[in-house]
């Protein structure tokens, strides 16, 4: 994201971390700037600073990309987005959003017209990015887009949305946000984060909102969702199978729910799932510590869990609920102690003090909601917490 | 009675082809003057393509936002760029009336009325059989039968939708088998109206003609 950024301006809106996976989004972070250049000297998106976990060979990524149905581009990316004032757009409260709230620019992209599209090319706080949404992954994610644009590929991979990047044709699945194919291979992008929300809860905490409206240039039927609703839940996001094989089954051992929401968050070595409903009951879910993957994380419910190995806690990851936002805030714990305020919902005390969710004093992590299946599946040793 | 070009058994499958055209030609300038099976084809051909929108999703009803926004019982509203979306397959309007809206995609509608045309011709010669019941034994269903496997391919230009409503897993062979859908049934529309026109030979005569068959 923009060096305009501040941290605190962020941490306060966003639901990322302030690590190496966001490390574009801040503007402590050095080493931005250096932009790999791709075929006929085309420069595609910024590469990620430091690298994000990632457990699969590219040669088999590529291997299980499938054809989603649409051509290239079938799917057409929004290029020339129209934003408008919270007011003027009649938009149900529980209509499904991905918010940003920035330094300069909050805006709430609709899961309704994004799912006719998938990509928006947008400029957030003087920063070219794409706002992406995968209807069959459950997945909302941002990335900075340099000096191209992302569009949909038409191909999937372990059910997910595969971008591609209209300066080199590499490809990279969203979830992975690592180019599997083509110029790119192997460079992985600086993410930006969302809230995945609904447009009630939104609009109460950024009531200066803008949000994106159906002015995209193209004629859908916005609204008209093809995959089934959100509000409540129905069609394929309600449950059942999932619609392509996934490239690991391990997960449903722990547990047999393709559509359920994790909470997920990765690091340079590791992936973690926090298992949402859980989260919205015992409000603080957090790993064991050490980072070792296919333990199956723990259930801490609450700040006195996952410490039964002091030393390592510096390590575990931590997830708190907002109520406000209906989201989970995941952190690094760094060996602090977090524990809910008994008396109101979405504040939490570390170290005497009295924080709210979003904005805890630990080292926030860059997380996305996801189907269980998906997380599995990219991710077979993920910890699993719940 | 005797055929026109006779019974063709050592003539080549060219010659054969051409007895097929000039016989389904026939047979529609008949199908066409017979009010019922006119009205048969004109009614199934846009009942076809109705129900080929909506398998494509683009008919249907409004979502409650959409209506919510509200600007009158009728409104349309066209793409800045109508010609370059229609180029590219896109949609250039939606319109509006009431709670029910359509998107208006000329390649889709081309293609709905294409094969909702041969769907129609396809009863509108069964129905001319059918009134004539001494010609042959076409079935009515034949033209149904065949517009089946192009009404599933509704929804081939939305891939894995299909599997969705079937709650089937896709899977490459699954989805090759879907865009073929398209064509195969073109095909097989085509060949079962040129095989209806063979079997009921028709001598233009009169506003309805007359029809000769061996059968």
């Amino acid at each position: 994201m923009s060096h305009y950024l501040t941290r605190r301006r962020l941490l306060g809106s966003l639901g990322l971390a302030g690590v190496a996976a966001v490390a574009g989004c801040l503007d402590r972070v050095p080493g931005r700037g250096a932009v790999p250049v791709g075929t006929d000297g085309a420069s595609g998106p910024p590469s990620r600073d430091g690298t994000l976990y990632q457990p699969w060979p590219h040669d088999r990524l590529r291997e299980a990309t499938v054809s989603g149905g649409p051509d290239k581009d079938g799917i057409p990316s929004v290029d020339d987005p129209s934003f408008a004032p919270a007011g003027e757009v009649p938009l149900a409260d529980d209509e499904v959003v991905f918010g940003y709230a920035g330094e300069a620019d909050v805006k709430a992209y609709t899961q309704r017209v994004l799912v006719w599209h998938e990509i928006t090319n947008d400029t957030l706080d003087g920063t070219p990015v794409a706002v992406t949404y995968c209807p069959l992954t459950g997945t909302a994610m941002g990335f900075e887009r340099g000096d191209t644009t992302l569009g949909v590929s038409g191909k999937l991979v372990n059910s997910n949305l595969v971008m591609y990047d209209r300066a080199t044709d590499s490809r990279w699945p969203q979830v992975l946000a690592t180019a599997v194919d083509g110029p790119r291979e192997g460079d992985q992008l600086r993410e930006v984060g969302l809230t995945w929300t609904t447009w009630g809860r939104w609009r109460e905490a950024h009531p200066d909102t803008e949000v994106l409206t159906e002015d995209t240039g193209y004629a859908k039927r916005y609204g008209s969702d093809p995959y089934g609703n959100y509000n409540p839940t129905s069609g394929y996001y309600g449950g059942g199978r999932t619609l392509f094989s996934p490239l690991d089954e391990g997960w449903a051992a722990t547990l047999d729910e393709p559509k359920r929401v994790v909470i997920g968050a990765r690091t340079a070595d590791r992936a973690v799932a926090f298992d949402k409903p859980t989260l919205r009951e015992k409000r603080v879910l957090e790993t064991d510590g050490g980072g070792a993957n296919g333990d199956g994380g723990s259930d801490t419910g609450g700040a006195d869990g996952g410490d039964g190995d002091a030393g390592a806690d510096a390590d575990a990851l931590l997830a708190v609920y907002d109520p406000g936002l209906d989201t989970g805030w995941v952190y690094r714990s760094g060996g602090e102690s977090v524990e809910p305020d008994d008396d109101r919902e979405g504040l939490f005390v570390v170290d005497g003090e009295t924080h709210r969710a979003g904005d805890l004093p630990l080292e926030r992590m860059y997380a996305l909601d996801a189907m269980w299946h998906a997380w599995g599946g990219f991710y077979p040793e993920t910890a699993y917490v719940a | 009675m005797s055929r026109e070009h006779g019974g063709g058994g050592s003539r080549g499958p060219a010659a054969v082809a051409m007895t097929a055209l000039a016989r389904t030609r026939r047979g529609l300038v008949a199908a066409l003057a017979d009010r019922v099976a006119a009205a048969v084809l004109v009614a199934s051909t846009v009942g076809y393509a109705l129900v080929y929108a909506v398998a494509v999703r683009d008919l249907g009803v409004a979502s409650r936002a959409t209506r919510g926004g509200g600007e009158g019982l009728v409104s349309a509203t066209v793409v800045a760029t109508p010609l370059t979306r229609a180029l590219s397959g896109e949609g250039v309007a939606l319109v509006a009336l009431g709670p029910v809206e359509y998107l208006f995609v000329p390649a889709t509608l081309a293609v709905a009325v294409a094969i909702g045309l041969l769907v129609g011709t396809n009863l509108a010669l069964s129905t001319l059989a059918w009134r004539r019941p001494a010609v042959c034994d076409i079935s009515p269903a034949s033209g149904l039968a065949a517009g089946l496997p192009a009404l599933l391919s509704g929804t081939a230009c939305c891939g894995p939708l299909v599997f969705i409503v079937l709650g089937l897993q896709a899977t490459s062979a699954a989805l090759t088998a879907i865009a073929w859908l398209r064509p195969a049934s073109v095909l097989l529309l085509v060949a079962s109206l040129l095989w209806a026109g063979w079997n009921l030979d028709v001598r233009a005569s009169g506003s309805s003609g007359t029809m000769l068959s061996e059968m």
